[in-house]
């Protein structure tokens, strides 16, 4: 029945947006465009570009001579921003107009002339022939040169993308006090080269598409061939490639297309900013979707142990990492049920306090003109309130807000006798433990909120019963067909949920996710010195 | 007919079963009055005589592998004598599930909200394990392993904190008492724990075993079990002594009375809590067999559309089952004892010894229905 309701919801949205849809969109001859071949006759084609493009200021569009005694009429087509203009000087312009020795040539020796230019004049890693005007038109404008020349019925299309870019910086989300400081940038090919560099393997995928009729952005599916399984890598394609929507903007709008299951709460898709983290996730079996504009890589499947992983996990002894990692188990658990607990304890259980605690919160609470849930809920939204707007406010002024925020409203609050002290360092608590795990803090602040209002109905029975439900949801959920938690309820690869094992034991890649290459190292002996010069069979 | 498509692993099965022992803990105030001191010793007798009857079970799951209880019963006792015995099991099945959640109803109501209307606890509680049932046989066991984990963890710590306040003359005298008494304890034991393992009869085909291993995984989740729940009632009469039979919910009494220094005391907060989640795993457990069970019987192809009916029969089965606590716990007395070995030794003994009379499993059977399934 929860089907029948799922079904009506999704029924109930298409309808709608059929309905939205209703007038046929006008049908442009943009097919038609796709499939105008290159005439030959420079000046016509210019026109039929300029008609394409339109009046755009930054699209430029060069003819001059070249060849022998400037016989050869020819012509780049480029856009103004996105060519390095070091490269279209020095690498195409000068060798073109330098060279003297290309003669004019038959229709016949056509081809033979742009070989020449192609193999012997222009400086160029990656130079491809294309013979329609669309194609011209789409690699012009990513950032590419176009170089057309009179009788010639194809166009040479010169890599010359060069445009202004933010350098590889330190990511704001994900920083460590021990490990690879570099994040992602925008730009596609920086992505994907920061990937490629850590990992120097022959098997290394990256299969390139592009999504977004309007935006054609560039996406890349990138994997360890063997290591991924192959049927998650298809069905990330194919949900790829259904995606039908005019614009990418970020790696979140591919996440929201392609989620197993877009009304849950909890996030079935996975992304980091930090080039470390995507390579072990792919050495993992996940596959990786880098899209261009976004310095947000998105990783599928994603298991919910995922949010509670860090990279420096890895990067630090096992002992201090598993504790950290319990710790944020822990803060999860506080940030989503603290103030429920709270209100569960001081409206419903007062017994379970102990005395002296009891006492000491009712002193707080004397004066207080509102119920421990309004207070709560009063806090809990002031909170929400100060953090967005932390957020947005350019950065010094973000800070004087905190404090106001902060120092002002709590300090005073409490003072005044609006609310308890004891509610104030429960939510801060509540707060603060958010941040401990950054993946699931928009789940964490809702379920908060759902927990809340059934332990202020129901107390303690209320929270088990929310507790239960978020457990049967979690169980529920499958993020391209692995279920969601999968290491945390012991069925494998419980060397690395609740606590981390040492790396040396983690012999096998995650069993749920992995596609062919199961092991990551053949034994599982600790390092010792012994070892060094013998094999493990000698030395048990 | 295929309606439990996906398939669990055996430790899920083998946590599955411990954790539908281990949730029997509260039941202990129906035979402790009877034994007092001798309790955990019953509890040894149970599991000692429980073992023929799980050999029973364990046979007819190795004898039709591939089948549930109400398939095996079509197999044994053809369609109408199948469905006659099945028809009993349902009911069964269907009991089982109202007495657990009228337990929960019931210690709910009188441990964390004493004013509220036990009907709201049922009717939200229901809709829980509603939901859970809906998503099938994975996500109803998923949780076991982490359930007992949970639950050992904190019948530990309970160990560790509440030694200062043991007594070892708690267990003194031993086996004083009549024979009938301990026979007494020990049906009461076999039967409501233990024998109730039957219903697992129902998800043995959807575990992916190979044959040998399920002697393992089963006898290994009901010694387990069977341990855990002795070291429940050892904590609770090592500390509560002669009072235990006073007592209708002992491991609740026992945590009230532990004392974590001064101010730390009241740990029956986490008692509640824990047997909220344990009955649970019980109730949903035993709600999917239910449907599974009538969905084979009915033979229709999905049991969802029946989730909210069933449900709402099994609130309102729960609330006029009994008048009070103390029929209730009469009727576990003296009643079933008598009553549910029909259910748990009777027919599966006879199914057991017709199909060996009929010469059953037929081989080429088994084999036309492999080759259905394939």
């Amino acid at each position: 029945m929860f089907k029948y309701i799922n079904k009506k919801l999704r029924y109930g949205f298409f309808r709608l947006t059929e309905q939205n849809n209703h007038p046929p969109k006008p049908e442009d001859d943009s097919k038609k465009t796709q499939e105008t071949l290159i005439s030959g006759n420079l000046t016509a084609d210019l026109e039929y570009i300029r008609k394409l493009l339109g009046t755009s200021s930054d699209i430029k569009m060069h003819e001059f001579r070249y060849g022998e005694d400037f016989q050869l009429k020819g012509a780049l087509v480029f856009v103004d921003g996105l060519v390095s203009n070091e490269i279209l000087t020095e690498s195409i312009m000068k060798p073109l107009i330098m060279n003297r020795n290309l003669s004019p040539f038959q229709t016949s020796s056509m081809q033979k002339t742009l070989d020449t230019v192609r193999q012997t004049i222009l400086c160029s890693g990656d130079i491809t022939e294309k013979y329609t005007i669309g194609e011209l038109v789409e690699s012009c404008l990513s950032g590419d040169t176009v170089f057309l020349s009179e009788g010639f019925d194809k166009a040479l299309i010169i890599s010359s993308k060069g445009w202004e870019k933010r350098s590889i910086t330190e990511p704001q989300t994900e920083s460590v006090v021990r490990g690879p400081r570099e994040g992602f940038t925008e730009n596609f090919r920086t992505n994907t080269a920061l990937i490629r560099r850590r990992i120097k393997s022959a098997n290394l995928r990256l299969d390139h598409m592009s999504i977004g009729e309007k935006t054609d952005t560039n996406v890349c599916v990138a994997y360890i061939d063997g290591v991924a399984d192959p049927n998650i890598v298809d069905t990330v394609k194919a949900r790829l490639k259904s995606i039908n929507t005019d614009a990418i903007m970020d790696s979140g709008y591919i996440e929201q297309y392609i989620e197993d299951h877009p009304f849950s709460l909890f996030p079935t898709v996975g992304y980091s900013e930090k080039p470390d983290v995507i390579t072990a996730r792919m050495l993992e079996g996940r596959v990786a979707i880098i899209s261009d504009g976004s310095p947000f890589v998105t990783t599928a499947p994603m298991l919910l142990l995922e949010s509670f992983q860090t990279s420096e996990d890895y990067y630090i002894r096992p002992y201090f990492a598993s504790l950290l990692r319990i710790f944020r188990y822990l803060a999860f658990i506080i940030t989503v049920s603290a103030p429920a607990f709270f209100i569960a304890l001081t409206t419903y259980h007062q017994e379970l306090i102990p005395t002296t605690l009891l006492l000491t919160i009712i002193s707080a609470r004397e004066g207080t003109p509102f119920p421990a849930t309004l207070e709560a809920i009063i806090l809990i939204l002031s909170f929400e309130i100060l953090r967005e707007a932390g957020v947005r406010l350019p950065r010094p002024l973000g800070q004087a807000i905190s404090i106001v925020g902060a120092l002002v409203m709590g300090e005073a609050a409490v003072t005044a006798g609006l609310v308890g002290a004891p509610m104030v360092i429960t939510i801060a608590i509540t707060a603060v433990a958010e941040f401990a795990v950054p993946d699931q803090s928009e789940a964490a602040s809702i379920l908060r909120i759902i927990f809340l209002v059934l332990a202020s109905v129901l107390g303690a029975y209320g929270i088990a019963l929310g507790f239960l439900g978020v457990l049967i949801h979690l169980a529920s959920l499958k993020s391209f067909g692995v279920p969601y938690c999968t290491n945390l309820t012991f069925n494998h690869n419980m060397q690395d949920s609740y606590i981390r094992m040492p790396l040396w034991f983690m012999s096998k890649r995650p069993k749920a996710i992995v596609g062919q290459d199961k092991t990551r190292n053949k034994t599982n002996t600790p390092p010792s010195p012994l070892s060094k010069n013998s094999s493990p069979e000698e030395n048990p | 007919m295929n309606i439990e498509k996906s398939r669990i692993s055996p430790l899920q099965f083998m946590f599955a079963i411990m954790c539908f022992i281990r949730s029997s803990s509260l039941l202990s105030s129906f035979f402790t009055p009877i034994v007092n001191q001798d309790s955990w010793l019953v509890i040894i007798f149970g599991m000692i005589v429980s073992l023929p009857v799980l050999w029973i079970y364990i046979s007819l799951s190795k004898a039709f592998p591939k089948s549930n209880l109400i398939e095996i019963n079509d197999l044994v006792f053809g369609r109408i004598g199948g469905k006659i015995i099945s028809a009993f099991y349902l009911w069964f099945f269907f009991t089982l599930t109202a007495l657990n959640l009228r337990d929960l109803g019931i210690f709910v109501g009188k441990s964390t909200m004493s004013k509220t209307p036990p009907v709201l606890i049922i009717i939200v509680f229901i809709l829980l394990c509603a939901w859970a049932v809906y998503y099938g046989l994975e996500v109803v066991t998923r949780y076991g392993i982490v359930f007992i984990l949970i639950s050992s963890a904190i019948l530990l710590l309970s160990f560790l904190v509440s030694i200062n306040i043991m007594h070892r003359e708690s267990f003194l005298p031993i086996l004083n008492q009549p024979l009938k008494s301990y026979i007494q304890g020990t049906n009461i034991i076999t039967m409501i724990p233990f024998g109730e393992l039957v219903v697992f009869l129902m998800i043995v085909p959807y575990v992916d075993f190979k044959q040998k291993k399920l002697v393992r995984y089963f006898m290994g989740g009901f010694l387990l079990g069977g341990l855990l729940l002795l070291a429940v009632i050892l904590r609770d009469l090592a500390i509560l002594g002669n009072t235990l039979k006073y007592f209708s919910l002992p491991s609740f009494e026992t945590l009230r009375i532990i004392r974590l220094f001064d101010s730390l005391g009241h740990m029956e907060i986490l008692f509640a809590i824990l047997l909220i989640i344990l009955l649970f795993f019980k109730v949903t457990l035993l709600f999917y067999i239910s449907l599974l069970a009538l969905s084979y019987w009915l033979k229709i192809e999905t049991f969802r559309p029946f989730i909210l009916p069933v449900a709402a029969l099994l609130v309102a089965y729960s609330f006029i089952m009994f008048e009070s606590s103390m029929q209730q716990t009469a009727f576990a007395r003296e009643i079933i004892p008598f009553f549910w070995p029909i259910f748990e030794m009777l027919l599966p003994f006879i199914t057991l010894i017709v199909a060996y009379i009929r010469e059953l499993p037929k081989k080429n059977r088994e084999k036309e229905k492999e080759d259905v399934k394939v």
